[in-house]
C-alpha cells in the first residue's frame, strides 16, 4: 500500500488570508534598509530586519505560515524559528497597537 | 509670515495648482472674503508682528473690493504683497498703479512650465510695463521642461524688479493637481543651476520658494547658487494660508491636516504651534528611501523637504487582496 | 579568433565636413575637409593655428580606456531570472514566453545567488549591490522577488552596502505588485510600445486580450512612486513615422525618468506576425527628432547603441562579470535562452550551483566570456566601437557574422554621429544630415573611420565610399575607394 502523503501544514492556506489588519491611522514608510512605522501620533518605530520583511508580508495579506515560510529563506533561518520570529514580531506590534485582528 | 487669500475665484486654470480643488477633489467654490474679516485679518497681523500683508487666490485681483483691501492694507501700514497670475483686470491694475514702489510688491506667476510662452501674452506685458518695479516674476516648476531664460528678457523690457522666485510644483494631499515628482528634481536642479548662473551675468537674483532640497543640485553647485542657497531644505514649516470663510490651513498642499477657525485670541506663533503639532503627529516622513542616510539630513541641514510630497509615500492598511488569495504551493 | 584591433581617434563624413571624434579622450569636434587634411599631416601643423588645441588633446594618451576584467569576478551586477514563463504573447517575442514552462526558481536557489554576490561586493570593497530581475516576466514569480529583495535588504543593512534594485516588467502586474515595487524599486522599465492603437497590436495577452489599459494603470501609478520609471518602446516599420509623437505622448502622460527606444529585431515571431524593423535611415532621422523631446522635457530619450557617456568595451553585461542565475540554478553571463547562444556557436554559462547551494564560477568559462567584447571584426573599422561596442552578442556581433554593416549598425552610426554633433554644439548639422539621404548613406557606409595617429599620411582622407548601401537593397562594394 503506498503511503499517504502527509498534509502539508499549510494545506489550509489556499484562501487562506491574514488574520491581521493594520490599526487605523497606522502608516509606514520604506526606507532604504528599514520600513518605519508611524502611529499617527508622531510616534514612530523602525524596523530593521528580518521584522521589516515580516511586517511587508503580513500588511500585503500573506497568513501567518506563509509569512513564516517566506521569512526562513530572507532570515536564514529553519521553519521553526522563521515561526518564531514571526509570531514575536506581530505580537509585539498587537501590544504596541500598529495592528488588530481582523 | 502668513497668506490672506481673499477670493477663490481665478481667470487661470494651471494644472500645478493646489487652490483650485478642497482635498476631496471637488472644485472650490467661488468665494470671496468679506471686507470685515479682511479687518480681522489684518488684525491677525497687527497682534502677530508681521509687517506684510500677502494676498492670494484663486487670482487676489478678482476680489470684487480689490481696491478697498488695498487701501485697508496701505492705511494701516502694512507692506503689501500680491500673487498673481498676471492677469490682472484694469480697476485693479489702476489701483496697485497707485501703490508706492516701495510699498507693494506683485509676485508674479510668470511662464506656465513647458509652455515657453504665457497665456494671453499681451495682458502680461501690459501689467509688467504699467507696474514695472513692483513685479517680481516667478515661476511654478511642476515638470523639468521649464524654460527660464525669457524671464530675464521680460525683466529688462518691462523695468521688473531684479529678482526671480522660483516655487516648486506640490501635490496637494487629495487634489490631482500636476506636480514635480522627487525623482525629477535632479534634472529640475540641474536646470536652474544653469539658470542661476546666467541670472547672476544679467545681475538678477534668485530666491527658492519653500520645498527646494541641497540633494536636488549637482556636486558643487550649492556653492553656485550663493545667498539662495541658504533657505534649501529648511523651510517647509507651517505657512498659514487664511482662506475666505475664516479658517487657517498650514498651508494649501497640506490643507488635509486640518484648520483653525480665525479668532481674536489667535496670533501667528499659536496657529503655527497648532499645526506644527499636527505635522509633528504624521511623523518621520521624507522624500525617498535616499534620504536614509543622507548627510544633510543627518546634519540637520535638511528637513527632508516639501512635507506633502513626502507623505505621498506613506503605506496604509490596504491589503492587497489578490495576493492574500494566491495559491501558495510548496513548503 | 583574433582579437580586433581597437582605434581611439576616428574622422566620418557629414555632409561636407568631417566628425573627429575622440572617444577615450572625451573629444568630438566638427572640422572642415581642410582642417581633416591637417589632422592627418600631423605634428608639425597642429602645433599652430586653430586645430592646436584639438591636436594637443587628441595627441594625449587616454587615461580611462576600458579594458576586461581580471582577477576574481567581480560583477557590476547580479541579474535573477525568477521564471521565463509570460502571461503575454508578444508578436515579435522569440523568448516563447507564453508557452515556456512557468518553471519559477527555487528560493534556496535566490539567496544562494544574492549571498554570493554580496560577499563579492565584500570581498573587492564595492559598496553598489545590484540586482537586476530579467524574465519572461519576473513578477509572475512574486514570492521569488519578494524574497531576493528582502534578503538584499537585510544583506546590504547587515554589512553597509548600497542596495539598488531594479527591473524589467510587461506592466501587466497586479497592483499589490505595483506597489510593492514602487516602495521597493530604484529603478524599473515598463514595456510600452506606444498608444493602445500600436501597443494592443504588438503587445496582447497569451489569450489574445489587449493589455494596454492594464499597462497604462500600472505606469499612472508607478509614475506617482519615487521608483525610476523607464519606458520602454520597441519601433517596428509600422510605428517609426510616430516615433517623436509617442515619445512625446509618453513624457506628457505619465512623466517617466526616461524613454528607452529600441528597434524591432527581426525573429520567427516577428516574420510570423508580419512585422518588420524600420528602415535604419528613417530610424536614424525619427530617433534623432525624438532626442529633442528630452531637451524640451527634460526627460532623456536614449537609444541604447548609442549611449556615449563612457567608453564601453560591451553593449550588454556580457563580458563585464555580470552574473545571471536562471530558474533552474544556471550561472550565466547572458540572460537570453542557451538554445540562442548555441546557435551562434557560444557558451555563456560561467558556473554554477554546487551541492551546497553555493554558486561557483568556472574561471575559464569567465575568462572566455571576458574576451567576447574584443572579437568583434565587423567593429575594428567603425568609429561607434566604443560607444555601441558591438551591440548584441547574439544577435548582431555575434561569431563569424559578417563584416558588412547591418541595419542596426546603419542607425547606430548615424545617430551616434548626430549626438555627437549635437553635443559638440552642431544641432543644425544633425538636422541637415537627416534630411539629406546621400549623406546618411555615405556617412553609414564609410569603409574606414579610424586613424590609427595624428599625421598618419598613409591613410588618405577622401570622400569616397565603399561599400554602398542603397536603401531597401543589398550590400555592394564600390570600385573605388578601397580600405588601405
Amino acid at each position: 500500500m503506498a503511503a499517504r502523503r502527509r498534509a502539508s501544514p499549510c494545506a489550509e492556506r489556499e484562501s487562506a488570508v491574514s488574520p491581521y489588519r493594520v490599526a487605523p491611522g497606522v502608516h509606514w514608510v520604506v526606507g532604504r534598509t528599514a520600513l518605519t512605522i508611524l502611529d499617527g501620533n508622531g510616534a514612530a518605530k523602525t524596523l530593521g530586519y528580518p521584522e521589516a520583511a515580516v511586517w511587508d508580508f503580513v500588511t500585503r495579506g500573506y497568513s501567518l505560515c506563509d509569512v513564516s515560510r517566506l521569512i526562513a529563506p530572507v532570515a536564514s533561518l529553519d521553519p521553526p524559528a522563521a515561526r518564531q520570529v514571526v509570531q514575536a514580531a506581530v505580537d509585539g506590534w498587537i501590544a504596541s497597537g500598529f495592528l488588530e485582528r481582523a | 509670515m502668513a497668506n490672506i487669500s481673499i477670493t477663490t475665484a481665478c481667470n487661470r486654470d494651471c494644472a500645478f495648482c493646489f487652490a483650485a480643488r478642497t482635498e476631496n477633489g471637488a472644485r472650490r467654490p467661488v468665494r470671496h472674503m468679506p471686507l470685515p474679516r479682511v479687518e480681522a485679518a489684518l488684525d491677525f497681523l497687527g497682534r502677530s508682528g508681521v509687517s506684510e500683508a500677502r494676498l492670494l487666490g484663486g487670482e487676489p485681483t478678482l476680489h470684487p473690493d480689490f481696491g478697498r483691501v488695498v487701501d485697508m492694507v496701505v492705511a494701516r501700514g502694512f507692506g503689501l504683497v500680491v500673487f498673481s497670475g498676471g492677469l490682472v483686470p484694469e480697476p485693479a491694475l489702476k489701483k496697485l498703479e497707485t501703490v508706492p514702489v516701495s510699498a507693494v510688491s506683485l509676485l508674479l506667476n510668470a511662464v506656465p512650465s513647458g509652455l515657453g510662452r504665457p497665456l494671453e501674452p499681451a495682458r502680461l506685458e501690459e501689467v509688467c510695463r504699467r507696474l514695472g518695479p513692483r513685479v517680481t516674476l516667478g515661476v511654478t516648476i511642476d515638470s523639468p521642461a521649464i524654460q527660464l531664460p525669457s524671464l530675464l528678457d521680460a525683466i529688462d523690457r518691462c523695468g521688473l524688479r531684479r529678482t526671480v522666485r522660483l516655487g516648486l510644483g506640490h501635490p496637494a494631499i487629495g487634489a490631482a493637481n500636476s506636480y514635480l515628482r522627487p525623482r525629477q528634481y535632479p534634472e529640475v536642479g540641474r536646470r536652474v543651476t544653469q539658470f542661476v548662473l546666467l541670472a547672476r551675468e544679467r545681475d538678477v537674483s534668485v530666491e527658492f520658494d519653500c520645498g527646494w532640497v541641497p540633494c536636488m543640485f549637482p556636486d558643487g553647485a550649492l556653492a553656485t547658487l550663493g545667498h539662495g542657497a541658504d533657505s534649501l531644505g529648511s523651510r517647509c514649516s507651517p505657512v498659514l494660508d487664511l482662506l475666505p470663510d475664516g479658517r487657517f490651513i498650514s498651508c494649501y498642499p497640506l490643507a488635509s491636516l486640518g484648520s483653525i477657525v480665525l479668532h481674536p485670541g489667535l496670533d501667528a506663533r499659536n496657529a503655527r504651534e497648532y499645526f506644527q503639532d499636527r505635522r509633528e503627529k504624521t511623523g518621520p516622513c521624507f522624500l525617498g528611501p535616499d534620504c536614509d542616510g543622507c548627510g544633510w539630513r543627518a546634519r540637520g541641514e535638511c528637513g527632508g523637504g516639501c512635507l506633502s510630497a513626502a507623505l505621498l509615500r506613506r503605506r496604509t492598511g490596504r491589503l492587497s487582496v489578490a495576493v492574500a488569495r494566491r495559491v501558495v504551493r510548496g513548503c | 579568433m583574433h582579437r580586433m584591433t581597437r582605434h581611439g581617434v576616428f574622422l566620418v563624413p557629414v555632409l561636407d565636413r568631417w566628425l573627429a571624434f575622440a572617444p577615450l579622450h572625451g573629444v568630438a569636434a566638427v572640422v572642415n575637409a581642410a582642417a581633416a587634411r591637417d589632422l592627418r599631416r600631423g605634428a608639425a601643423v597642429l602645433s599652430n593655428g586653430a586645430l592646436a588645441d584639438l591636436g594637443r588633446v587628441l595627441r594625449r594618451v587616454p587615461s580611462n580606456a576600458p579594458c576586461p576584467p581580471d582577477g576574481e569576478a567581480c560583477p557590476p551586477l547580479l541579474g535573477i531570472i525568477p521564471t521565463r514563463g509570460c502571461n503575454l504573447a508578444c508578436a515579435y517575442c522569440d523568448f516563447g514566453g507564453s508557452s515556456s514552462a512557468h518553471t519559477t526558481m527555487a528560493p534556496s536557489t535566490a539567496v544562494a545567488a544574492v549571498d554570493w554576490m554580496a560577499q563579492r561586493m565584500r570581498d573587492a570593497g564595492r559598496r553598489n549591490y545590484r540586482v537586476h530581475f530579467f524574465g519572461g516576466e519576473p513578477f509572475l514569480a512574486p514570492e521569488i522577488v519578494a524574497i531576493v529583495v528582502h534578503r538584499v535588504r537585510l544583506l546590504a543593512d547587515r554589512h553597509g552596502l548600497a542596495p539598488y534594485v531594479d527591473g524589467s516588467t510587461s506592466g501587466v502586474i497586479d497592483a499589490g505588485v505595483c506597489e510593492f515595487i514602487g516602495d521597493y524599486f530604484s529603478g524599473i522599465a515598463v514595456s510600452l510600445d506606444g498608444p493602445p492603437e500600436i501597443h494592443n497590436r504588438l503587445r496582447p495577452r497569451s489569450g489574445g486580450q489587449p493589455t494596454f489599459d492594464h499597462v497604462n494603470r500600472t505606469v499612472a501609478r508607478l509614475s506617482e512612486m519615487p521608483v525610476e520609471l523607464c519606458l520602454r518602446a520597441c519601433i517596428t516599420e509600422d510605428s517609426v513615422e510616430e516615433l517623436e509623437h509617442v515619445v512625446r505622448w509618453m513624457i506628457d502622460t505619465y512623466r517617466p525618468s526616461a524613454v528607452n527606444i529600441e528597434t524591432l529585431t527581426p525573429g520567427v515571431a516577428s516574420r510570423r506576425a508580419g512585422l518588420k524593423a524600420p528602415d535604419p535611415y528613417r530610424f536614424a532621422a525619427r530617433c534623432v527628432s525624438a532626442y529633442k523631446v528630452a531637451d524640451d522635457t527634460g526627460v532623456p530619450v536614449v537609444y541604447s547603441a548609442a549611449e556615449r557617456e563612457r567608453a564601453r568595451l560591451s553593449f550588454c553585461p556580457v563580458g563585464t562579470d555580470a552574473v545571471i542565475v536562471s530558474p533552474d540554478g544556471r550561472v550565466s553571463a547572458c540572460y537570453l535562452r542557451p538554445e540562442d547562444w548555441r546557435s551562434r556557436g557560444l557558451d555563456l554559462d560561467v558556473g554554477g550551483i554546487d551541492t551546497e547551494g553555493t554558486v561557483v564560477i568556472d574561471r575559464g568559462a569567465l575568462g572566455r566570456v571576458r574576451e567576447l567584447p574584443l572579437l568583434k571584426p565587423r567593429c575594428a573599422r567603425c568609429f561607434c566601437q566604443w560607444t555601441c561596442a558591438g551591440g548584441c552578442h547574439i544577435n548582431e556581433t555575434y561569431p563569424g557574422c559578417a563584416v558588412d554593416y547591418t541595419p542596426f549598425c546603419v542607425q547606430t552610426r548615424i545617430v551616434t554621429a548626430c549626438l555627437l554633433l549635437r553635443d559638440a554644439g552642431c544641432g543644425e548639422v544633425a538636422d541637415a544630415l537627416v534630411s539629406d539621404q546621400r549623406a546618411m548613406e555615405r556617412l553609414a557606409c564609410h569603409w574606414w573611420d579610424p586613424f590609427d595617429s595624428i599625421g598618419d599620411e598613409n591613410v588618405p582622407v577622401t570622400g569616397e565610399a565603399s561599400p554602398v548601401w542603397p536603401r531597401g537593397g543589398e550590400p555592394r562594394r564600390a570600385q573605388s575607394g578601397s580600405p588601405p
